[in-house]
């Protein structure tokens, strides 16, 4: 600025000619232009210095390497809940990050070993070489296809089950240790098992397959058994998950066929509600069962009075029973009279949550009993027992534990009863639970004022009681509290003294 | 104690129980001995080792993890990280990334489970285009190389 031609006007108040105010306006255009010259000077050098850092980013540098980054992938894809097309997503657009991330997800197996139901249904024709071609990216990890059957395609495209390269890739493809086939019908998962079947030289892909999980929203008995009979082409088949239809009457009109290749079976999964007679008659193939699992997603199952009640299955190896979502009003556990399992070690009940109307309509004391004293071949030495939702009494409760003495684990997650069990437990004539190690009482209900206070109180009790003769193992037990029950129930206390005699007490509210 | 030299020469004397949630330090301890020299860590500076020292420091007494664990068995594989984990975590990129270096090398198994998490959940949700953009790193692939990726997994594409 031409700071002495205008130093006489910043000294004081002067009134300015027309010639002076010209001159100051051009003095401050020119400033302005200036000012924004040097802004964008500094825009520019702001850019280039960001451009700078950038090329100092870790990943940019290839600081990271691949096996770190494949790590991170990992995670990444693995976190994905449920979908699995989301994870092969994931994957892609990791991939599509630039060079050295997609080597070093090409150097992952582990990454490539799934391929998800979502990706395979979408609109896109199935393309079986594809797939392949991503699992082979897999080398030797164990693999897994999931498979879901879509009859509803917009464009009009065959259901990708009824693929004839589908049954080629699990005849010749990469070996598969998990496949998963769902299908509105059981023929279009026939017709897969067809192909395999008509392959004359023995499958590859199938070859080492452990798992097999196959859901047919329509299928009859006879098109189920139809689509199980092929299962001895899968020499090392261990663990089935089926998942047949709704019941209907209609397409149920006939049996099952006389036997079905499940001898060499170590666990099964089966969710459905079909009538009992139906559901032993697989059993009754099953004689290698380690795990079993039953689940009806909350509908009654049909018992046949004409079923022989005198001939029980025998399941020898059986270590674990689980029944899921049981109808409680519809005294779904019956189905426990019907088996015999002198292995079991856990049992595992869970009831579909229902209003208390309900409460204690079941007759799942009796059948508990059935299993553990009937003879032959009874339970001897159930340790695990967990119940899920049940409502029953206190009196019924007892009836249930009180059979079982070698119980060493007890679960009992949001029990709908109250807590006089525990109350007058120590004027029971027997000790309940002798062989106790562990017990968990979780969100116990609210409605028959279960009271915390009670079973701290049977626990200090019984550590107070043990003695060299009689020595108490309970170690452990572990409570969470709705917050409506937490007050005043002398946790802390409790906690301390059980401490002394042995016992971690955990008390969580919820 | 331990001691500890870093790439820039900087000396640490750590107590012993902390360090050894390193298994790299713990394994060199046993196999060693007692010795009054200086373990060098020439892959760590001092501003990242005062980071890895408060990790150790915060789980001094927590169990060790069992040495007999097969590296190449899945773990837990959630994104779930402990609240103080993420507070630790809660750093620039530079040092993110430096700490996971370092946990590596140093044999930290939760720790750098915990760094993998961490970059894991910070491209949870985003597209190819936003990952580069978050990690600035260029797109180095040709139009051709792109759509050739494209084609190869366009049936993983939709979700």
């Amino acid at each position: 600025m031409d700071q002495d031609r205008f130093a006489h006007l910043f000294a004081g108040n002067i009134m300015l000619n027309p010639l002076e105010l010209e001159s100051i306006r051009h003095e401050i255009e020119t400033r302005t232009k200036t000012i924004h010259q040097l802004e964008l000077q500094v825009g520019v050098l702001k850019a280039e210095r960001e451009n700078y850092r950038t090329l100092l980013s870790p990943l940019r540098r290839n600081l990271l390497p691949p096996e770190i980054l494949g790590e991170i992938f990992s995670f990444s894809i693995q976190s994905v809940p449920e979908s699995d097309s989301s994870c092969s997503y994931q994957l892609n657009t990791l991939c599509h990050v630039c060079k050295a991330w997609r080597a070093a997800a090409l150097a992952k197996p582990a990454l490539w070993a799934t391929v998800g139901r979502f990706c395979i249904d979408a609109p896109k024709k199935l393309d079986v070489g594809k797939v392949e071609a991503w699992l082979l990216r897999s080398g030797r990890v164990n693999k897994s296809l999931h498979i879901a059957g879509d009859h509803n395609a917009e464009d009009g495209s065959a259901c990708p089950l009824s693929s004839a390269e589908l049954g080629k890739l699990l005849m010749d493809g990469p070996h598969l240790d998990d496949l998963s086939l769902s299908c509105t019908y059981a023929e279009c998962l026939e017709a897969v098992f067809s192909e395999i079947q008509s392959g004359s030289t023995k499958s590859q892909s199938c070859d080492s397959m452990h798992s097999l999980h196959l859901e047919m929203e329509r299928a009859s008995a006879m098109s189920f058994g139809r689509v199980c009979r092929i299962l001895d082409r899968f020499p090392t088949l261990r663990t089935l998950s089926l998942t047949p239809s709704e019941y209907y009457e209609f397409i149920h009109d006939s049996e099952l066929p006389e036997s079905l290749p499940f001898g060499n079976l170590t666990t099964l999964t089966l969710t459905c509600y079909w009538p009992a007679a139906l559901v032993l008659g697989i059993l009754r193939n099953c004689a290698g069962l380690e795990i079993l699992i039953l689940d009806t997603q909350g509908y009654a199952r049909r018992y046949d009075a004409s079923y022989p009640h005198n001939l029980p299955i025998l399941l020898p190896k059986l270590r674990t029973l689980q029944l899921k979502e049981v109808d409680q009003s519809s005294r779904d556990t019956k189905i426990l009279r019907y088996l015999r399992a002198p292995s079991l070690h856990t049992l595992d009940i869970g009831f579909y949550p229902v209003d208390s109307d309900d409460y204690n309509k079941t007759n799942i004391g009796l059948d508990i009993a059935s299993l553990v004293n009937e003879k032959p071949n009874r339970t001897t030495s159930l340790q695990h027992l967990r119940f899920e939702y049940l409502a029953i009494t206190s009196q019924g409760l007892y009836h249930i534990l009180s059979s079982l003495p070698t119980l060493t684990h007890l679960t009992l997650e949001g029990l709908e009863s109250d807590s006089r069990l525990f109350r007058d437990a120590h004027t029971l004539g027997t000790k309940l639970l002798p062989r106790l190690e562990t017990l968990r009482i979780h969100d116990a209900s609210e409605l028959f004022k279960f009271r915390y206070r009670d079973v701290y109180e049977y626990l200090k009790r019984r550590k107070e009681g043990a003695t060299a003769e009689s020595p108490d193992y309970l170690e452990e037990a572990e409570f969470t509290v709705p917050i409506k029950q937490r007050d005043c129930d002398g946790r802390y206390w409790y906690t301390s003294e059980l401490a002394k005699n042995g016992l971690r007490l955990s008390v969580a509210d919820v | 104690m331990v001691l500890l030299l870093t790439s820039d020469n900087e000396m640490f004397s750590v107590a012993e129980d902390v360090i050894k949630r390193s298994a790299y330090i713990k394994n060199m301890l046993e196999d060693v001995g007692e010795s009054d020299l200086p373990i060098p860590l020439p892959n760590v500076e001092s501003n990242v080792l005062v980071k890895i020292l408060e990790y150790c420091e915060h789980y001094r007494g927590e169990p060790l993890p069992a040495s007999d664990v097969d590296p190449a068995e899945i773990g837990d594989r959630s994104l779930d990280i402990a609240d103080w984990d993420q507070k630790y975590m809660a750093v620039d990129q530079e040092m993110l990334f430096e700490i996971i270096l370092a946990a590596n090398y140093l044999d930290i198994k939760s720790l750098l489970d915990v760094g993998c998490k961490t970059v894991a959940k910070m491209m949870k949700g985003k597209s190819s285009e936003e990952i580069r953009t978050l990690f600035n790193i260029a797109n180095d692939f040709t139009p051709e190389e792109e759509a050739q990726i494209r084609k190869e997994n366009a049936w993983a594409e939709c979700r």
